[in-house]
């Protein structure tokens, strides 16, 4: 009790609840102009978190994040148009049932779904929480190794069909995050005796590079679109009801997403691809999906909202961040030398239940701002698409230069823009280089410590928790590897 | 499949898991595998100039040892990428090479832009190379109407006063603002 009241009385500062507040309402916002994202969003905001306390920041940040998906909703069912990324299963129901003249019934249980997923999802955290602050300490630097190491694996065969691409470029973040000055030896890996490369590449340059600046030049380069939403006649707050009268479709779906939120390395798309797939099967309602079955859009938007909640398990319980948004926001936490792991579960509880407790707030506030203000965020989507690139363009700016005020570093995420759009347009994924970059750092750093307490490579693994990763690791690449060759013979036949 | 659900384009309906990741195969696709895996051959031969390894010391303590594991993994993976986009090469559905490479190239006056908006914040200052930057690009981008430049103007000014007046983020006030008179020179500097 005197645990949930102090990260209570955390959350009730003004500074904590105006962050909460101008984080999910802004959330909101940019989830429902097509073509941001919270990745953008976060990547702007993240310097100027810096100066903040760690849980203002974070729940700045954690309020961009929970809540973009709320707003993506919108453009996905209004104009067929994904907001963020993993709206794009919306489309396929929430958009023809705009056709049919059920645009307002759409949007409310695209909502009312949003809501019942992160909401079940928070549940499952907190219930959880002493199973993992019993586990978390069982990760030492092995297990933190292997599961940085299952991450990589998971994020390369997640990306089916690419996986080739997602490890070329996994292994271009882990060679990135190599050059500069090493902290052993102090000796200079792959700087070419440029001073300028000595300091290495910031990851917030390169985040910004790849997803901010890449999009402002993908917007800039492309076409207006023509996008004209209907208007919204009704109430939004019929869909909650109507949602809650679906818990077969709901609960497995914001299952999937507390679980694929909480592998590292995987996340929203096979979140709520799997549950799509499952709501399909026993919905009863198959026949409908993807010609405007409500429980298609249910099932993909409570698996997308369930995530965000989820993703930060790793993130906090073992320092690990699942994808790219997890991977800034860990920046957050080491400005501040507040090191998430083990002993933040331990020591700092009462920090980690704020957090819980900022995501149902932001979650409530969302829903909220939703209902009133659905009307008005319709017209967001008529920005043009160019007009837009140019405001990330100005915007992508503060991001970067507010770090250190380095022309340099400027340039340096022009470079990383370009390679960005490049990626993008030949779509090629993006998130590997980043969780290279973060995992690499991680797993260098553990592999050095725990080698230093083994004899030989196999005592590696011979605690429970490593046991069991290590099993994992092998597990999936066995059955990615069958999965190939299943796809191989039935391509053949 | 063409995958075309990236966030501000139009959803096409993928079916398979496999569809989300599946890329437009064009021969443009073809010449990024062999340019990236060229990138890495090269890297590796500076392997052993770049990055040092020391005799007789641990491997886990070698400095070079996490630049070879990137690069030998990109080398690896970036060779059978390769030929991936290379067997694929017959099922162009996209514009070719000449066409993307166009594309990148228009995106280059962008980058462009950019460096100018850096180069000249921290000399003429924040709020009017802001603004005058959204104008001048809105009238590039083609835009005519009043209403897109009072949009940009009224952008600007936001942006300057919520990460610079609000959110106090470090960006330097511009030289130009010594040149105002005393009683506003600080609130510019600091604010604006």
């Amino acid at each position: 009790m005197d645990l949930l009241l102090t990260s209570l009385s955390a959350l009730a500062r003004i500074d904590v609840a105006i962050a909460l507040l101008i984080g999910s309402v802004g959330g909101v916002v940019i989830g429902a102009i097509p073509g941001v994202g919270p990745a953008i969003a976060i990547a702007i905001l993240l310097p100027a978190t810096f100066a903040m306390e760690p849980i203002v920041g974070l729940t700045l940040l954690l309020g961009v994040y929970g809540s973009s998906m709320y707003g993506g909703a919108i453009p996905a069912i209004l104009v067929n148009t994904p907001g963020t990324a993993v709206n794009a299963l919306t489309t396929y129901d929430g958009f023809p049932m705009t056709k049919r003249g059920e645009a307002t019934r759409a949007l409310s249980l695209a909502f009312g779904a949003s809501f019942c997923g992160a909401i079940i999802s928070i549940i499952a955290l907190i219930s959880l929480s002493p199973v993992l602050a019993a586990v978390a300490p069982m990760f030492g630097s092995r297990e933190i190794f292997l599961a940085a190491l299952l991450g990589m694996v998971l994020v390369v065969v997640t990306h089916r069909g690419q996986a080739l691409a997602a490890g070329a470029l996994l292994c271009l973040g882990i060679f990135i995050n190599t050059i500069g000055l090493e902290s052993i030896r102090y000796t200079q890996r792959f700087t070419f005796e440029q001073t300028w490369l000595a300091s290495g590449i910031d990851l917030i340059v390169v985040v910004l590079g790849l997803f901010a600046l890449s999009q402002a030049f993908l917007l800039l380069v492309g076409e207006d679109e023509d996008n004209k939403p209907p208007a919204l006649v009704g109430r939004l707050f019929d869909g909650l009801k109507e949602v809650l009268r679906m818990p077969k479709i709901v609960i497995p779906s914001a299952g999937f997403g507390v679980i694929m939120g909480m592998i590292p390395g995987v996340g929203e798309f096979l979140a709520q691809f799997f549950s799509y797939s499952l709501a399909r099967k026993t919905s009863g309602n198959g026949e409908n999906f993807g010609k405007g079955a409500p429980e298609g859009l249910v099932a993909s938007e409570a698996a997308n909202n369930a995530v965000p909640a989820a993703a930060m398990i790793p993130l906090l319980a073992l320092g690990i961040p699942g994808e790219a948004l997890t991977a800034m926001m860990l920046s957050v936490f080491y400005v501040h030398n507040v090191i998430p792991g083990p002993q933040l579960f331990t020591n700092d509880f009462d920090f980690v239940l704020s957090l819980y407790l900022a995501l149902i707030a932001l979650n409530v506030l969302a829903f909220v701002f939703l209902l009133g203000a659905t009307r008005w965020l319709t017209k967001v989507v008529l920005i043009p698409n160019r007009f837009l690139g140019m405001i990330i363009l100005i915007l992508s700016f503060v991001g970067v230069y507010s770090l250190r005020n380095s022309m340099i570093d400027c340039a340096i995420a022009a470079a990383f823009g370009m390679f960005g759009l490049m990626l993008k347009r030949l779509n090629l994924p993006i998130v590997p280089i980043i969780l290279g970059m973060v995992l690499g750092g991680i797993m260098e750093v553990k592999f050095r410590t725990s080698m230093a307490r083994v004899e030989n490579i196999f005592e590696f693994i011979e605690r429970p928790v490593a046991q069991v990763l290590f099993g994992i690791i092998v597990i999936v690449l066995v059955a990615h590897i069958y999965s190939l060759f299943r796809a191989k013979k039935s391509e053949d036949v | 499949m063409i995958q075309t659900n990236e966030i501000g384009s139009k959803s096409n309906q993928a079916q398979r898991v496999e569809d989300y990741f599946s890329s437009p195969y064009s021969s443009a696709l073809v010449w990024f595998g062999v340019c990236t895996f060229l990138v890495a051959v090269f890297l590796a031969s500076q392997l052993g100039t770049q990055a040092k390894f020391f005799d007789g010391m641990p491997i886990e303590k070698q400095p070079g040892l996490w630049s070879a594991i990137g690069i030998v993994g990109m080398l690896i993976f970036g060779f059978f990428q390769m030929l991936q986009f290379w067997f694929h090469r017959n099922g162009l559905q996209a514009p070719g090479f000449v066409a993307e490479v166009l594309t990148w190239l228009r995106a280059g006056e962008y980058v462009l832009w950019f460096m100018a908006y850096v180069y000249l914040v921290p000399i003429v200052g924040y709020l009017p190379v802001t603004v005058g930057f959204l104008m001048l690009m809105t009238w590039r981008l083609g835009y005519r109407s009043r209403a897109h430049f009072a949009f940009a103007v009224l952008t600007g000014v936001l942006i300057v006063l919520v990460f610079k007046s609000f959110l106090q983020v470090k960006i330097p006030g511009g030289v130009t603002y010594e040149y105002l008179p005393d009683a506003v020179r600080s609130f510019f500097i600091l604010y604006l």
